[in-house]
């Protein structure tokens, strides 16, 4: 079929079938029609002389023959008359061989011409005319051969009527079978439309490029002029008419097919409605409209924006003036009062976008501000100079995350490195000690031998704690550890550490003083966690306290806020600030002789901060006073504070 | 007396954890990966198995889950990262104790030793309606006699008193103030640290490594109570 559809040959043949059996079709239908019209359905037997193609024909010829008897009325000589031979006007009534012979009769039944055969035999006999000559009515009776004669039109129509009679069933079966063949032929063509071989697609010939509406007209033109000449061919006789109505229905058909075929490969290929005069005319008129709009578009956004507001200001001013002009001057102000309504809806919808726009940015601001620009600013869809600046704020944007990504990302790498580093030192210090305990089980030499045993031995403990130190510092500043707030009680946990810490505080003579203002404080509290920041300061407390001092711990409960602090008194004097201490590897004694890693302070402050609460140091004169600070927990519950806890843990976005 | 085997890829280590426990009279036998270690697992009666975790090859974690699978011989890891996720998995796979790099060899001793009388007595005491029990911890009331690994221990009146309260509700975290009332059987207005620095004493006797302990655990900011035994 594909192939078919591809093949000149086949569609310009089918074209001309189609023609063909189109005209056979139409020349058959009216064959057919007039067949009905002389009821020759429902006749079984042929009969000429009933026909209306007789009738017409009897009245052609009465005319002729009035003519002749009129001539012979009017002649001087009627002799001649006699002999019919030579003196007829039309052969065709010569009584010899017409089939057509007559009488004439006047008004008082008398034949006053006649040219009838007694001889002959006669298939009917007929009144076919009446015709006024001087005020006197004369009638034409006809009288037709039987059997015709050969050689005139009665002859040949009946030749013609009774073949066409005989067939009459095949003519009107012929002529379906035609219409539906002709259909078939037709949707054929509307599909294989447009195709060409060897092109993919719809190819358009020189008929379809020509502006479809130009085309339509000259085709209902045509049509028009078609059938404005188509009566001309009817009426005469039964043949012209069908033979000219049949071309001419041919003709129509023709231009008719080639329509729709344009139309189809036009549908097809898409270029309907694009390939017309109007659409041309439209879409050049919108070009103009839609590049005058793009040059003064251009010209406003190369002011500054200040122009703008200005332009814009005097613009409105103006059309504000001119509408309540209209309003106020003009009897039918209905239209101008419309038209004001339309303007000041434009200027709220702009003015609410250009807030909308406006409020976006500030959001995305502030945003910004409080550290949270990961997500960028969706500008599309702003205006020009807000669009802008919304690019801007998304590059700041981008360069704050990139350089919040790149902090993580070198701070996680630390916290690695130590972890491994340690954890790869920790294996030769386990030989170290237990060789070093070996080593003091061994007989000893010498009085050095059993003093360098104790500078090693106190080394390498020194060394243990520094990488345990280590370990716990990097963690607890990088939030590496799990926390698990509950509703932790003060003065028990003080307590609790107060006793692991009593023999210590013996030996270096304290006293402790604990004093609370209320028995039972609670925070929310990782209990392992608070007690490991309050054994980091505990221990610094025995270090550096002096002795025979009393230590203080005092739990306050203050609007919503619990502060424990513990204050001492140092024994060699502070000549750094509290800031410094918190530092990591700075300790109190510039010496640096007494045991610890400087890590101290660091890692509780790190791991109270991991409990939301705060460590503050002060240092006034001899006095050293820490203080953990914490939100009560009142008002708090286990749940909100694990939801909380998710969201802090969860590792940063890689975007 | 009982064959232990070591197993660490660090020499050095094992070479030293020989010489304790031989001085101690334990036969030793070294494995320097996982797969040696079950070889001679196979062969030799062991008794207790020191095993590291970080091991090149079959590492200690994976060896000591295969040894459960037809063994049930104690085993302590050595771990030298000290992460609390790590010991978690270690203990889950099966592993009784383990020791924290660097150790104290005084200390791994005694760990060792609970093992062994553990592992040695084979059920331990004969059921007795007046003897207490978590894990290897065993108080008479009786006799008011109170036991460590198979050890006696001395406890003052109070401890004793103590222990015997955490001993009966185990698993269950009592507050300063609520073993003041049933230890003292008074008010604990006033009582302050006193509770505290009994149950440090407390700890001080009954456990090896008192920083960490096994049985007496503080749970900080609410109280203290007595890890439930298996």
């Amino acid at each position: 079929m594909s192939k078919l559809v591809d093949n000149l040959c086949a569609k310009i043949s089918a074209l001309f079938l189609l023609l063909l059996l189109f005209a056979i079709c139409i020349a058959g239908m009216l064959t057919t029609l007039y067949l009905y019209e002389e009821n020759y359905y429902n006749l079984n037997q042929f009969n000429f002389y009933a026909s209306q193609s007789c009738r017409q024909l009897n009245r052609e010829y009465a005319v002729y023959a009035f003519e002749d008897y009129f001539l012979y009325e009017q002649a001087e000589d009627k002799s001649q008359w006699d002999t019919y031979q030579t003196a007829y006007v039309h052969d065709l009534l010569n009584p010899e061989t017409s089939n057509f012979l007559f009488d004439v009769v006047n008004e008082q039944k008398e034949i006053v011409f006649s040219t009838y055969d007694e001889n002959a035999t006669y298939g009917i006999t007929v009144a076919c005319g009446t015709y006024e000559s001087d005020g006197e009515q004369f009638t034409i009776i006809a009288h037709i051969r039987s059997p015709l004669l050969p050689g005139d039109d009665y002859y040949q129509t009946a030749y013609w009527l009774e073949k066409v009679f005989n067939n009459r069933y095949l003519i009107l079966w012929c002529s379906c079978i035609g219409l539906l063949l002709c259909l078939a032929l037709f949707i054929f063509l509307l599909t294989a439309a447009g195709h060409k071989r060897n092109v993919s697609g719809i190819s358009l010939n020189w008929q379809d490029k020509i502006p479809y509406d130009l085309y339509l007209c000259l085709a209902v033109w045509l049509e028009w002029m078609l059938l404005r000449i188509l009566p001309y061919y009817g009426g005469h006789s039964l043949w012209s008419t069908i033979v000219g109505v049949t071309l001419i229905a041919t003709a129509m058909m023709s231009v008719m097919a080639a329509a729709l075929l344009t139309t189809a490969t036009r549908l097809k290929s898409g270029v309907l409605v694009r390939n017309t005069i109007i659409y041309r005319i439209l879409h050049f008129i919108w070009f103009l409209l839609r590049k005058g709009a793009r040059s003064l578009g251009i010209m406003f956004g190369s002011l500054p924006v200040t122009g703008k507001w200005l332009l814009t200001t005097i613009l409105l001013f103006f059309a504000n003036f001119l509408l309540f002009l209209g309003v106020f001057h003009h009897r039918n102000n209905g239209l101008w009062l419309f038209l004001l309504l339309v303007m000041y809806l434009c200027i709220l919808r702009f003015g609410s976008i250009i807030t909308i726009q406006m409020h976006r940015l500030f959001d995305y601001c502030w945003r910004l501000a409080q550290g949270e620009g990961e997500e960028q600013l969706d500008v599309s869809g702003m205006y020009a100079p807000l669009r802008r600046h919304g690019e801007n704020l998304n590059n700041i944007g981008k360069g704050i995350s990139a350089a919040v990504e790149s902090s993580l990302k070198s701070e996680r790498l630390k916290t690695e490195l130590i972890t491994n580093v340690s954890h790869d030192i920790k294996t030769p210090l386990t030989s170290i000690i237990n060789y070093i305990d070996l080593l003091k089980k061994e007989p000893q030499t010498s009085q050095k031998t059993t003093e360098y045993l104790a500078v090693l031995e106190r080394q390498s403990a020194k060394l243990k704690k520094l990488t345990e130190d280590l370990i716990e510092a990097s963690k607890a500043s990088t939030g590496n550890i799990k926390v698990q707030l509950r509703r932790t009680n003060v003065n028990e946990l003080l307590q609790q550490t107060i006793a692991e810490y009593q023999d210590r505080f013996a030996a270096a003579h304290l006293e402790t003083v604990i004093s609370s203002n209320q028995d039972e404080i609670f925070i929310p509290a990782d209990g392992r966690l608070l007690w490991r920041v309050i054994d980091n300061l505990l221990n610094n407390v025995c270090k550096y306290s002096l002795s025979h001092t009393r230590v203080y711990f005092q739990v306050t409960s203050l609007q919503q806020k619990v502060y424990i602090s513990i204050k001492n008194i140092s024994r060699e004097p502070l000549n750094i600030s509290a800031d410094e201490l918190m530092e990591r590897f700075v300790r109190g004694d510039a010496s640096r002789n007494s045991e610890g890693s400087g890590l101290g302070l660091s890692i509780a402050r790190s791991l109270t901060e991991l409990q939301h609460g705060s460590l503050h140091l002060e240092i006034d004169g001899d006095l050293f006073k820490a203080q953990l600070v914490f939100d009560q927990a009142a008002n708090w519950t286990e749940d909100a504070a694990t939801q909380n806890l998710e969201e802090t843990l969860r590792p940063p976005n890689p975007q | 007396m009982a064959n232990i085997l070591i197993c660490d890829d660090e020499k050095d280590i094992v070479s030293a954890l020989k010489i304790y426990l031989n001085a101690e009279g334990y036969t030793t036998f070294a494995a320097y990966t996982g797969e040696e270690a079950l070889q001679i697992i196979e062969k030799q009666p062991i008794h207790l198995v020191l095993m590291d975790i970080m091991m090149p090859g079959m590492d200690g974690v994976t060896a000591t889950a295969k040894l459960r699978e037809s063994s049930n011989v104690p085993v302590i890891l050595l771990t030298a990262k000290g992460e609390d996720t790590d010991k978690v998995l270690g203990l889950n796979i099966g592993a009784d104790d383990y020791v924290t790099k660097p150790f104290n060899p005084v200390e791994l001793l005694a760990r060792v030793k609970s093992q062994l009388r553990r592992y040695m007595q084979l059920g331990g005491a004969a059921a007795n309606e007046n003897v207490l029990t978590s894990g290897n911890i065993h108080l008479n009331d009786e006799s008011k006699m109170v036991t460590v690994d198979g050890e006696p221990v001395n406890l003052t009146p109070l401890e004793y008193n103590i222990l015997k309260l955490l001993m009966e509700n185990q698993g269950k975290v009592f507050s300063s103030a609520q073993i003041y009332a049933k230890v003292w059987n008074s008010d604990a207005f006033g009582a302050d640290g006193t509770v505290a620095v009994h149950i440090r004493h407390l700890r001080e006797k009954i456990e090896i490594d008192p920083a960490n302990p096994r049985y007496l655990k503080v749970v900080w900011g609410q109280g203290y109570k007595l890890e439930k035994g298996d």
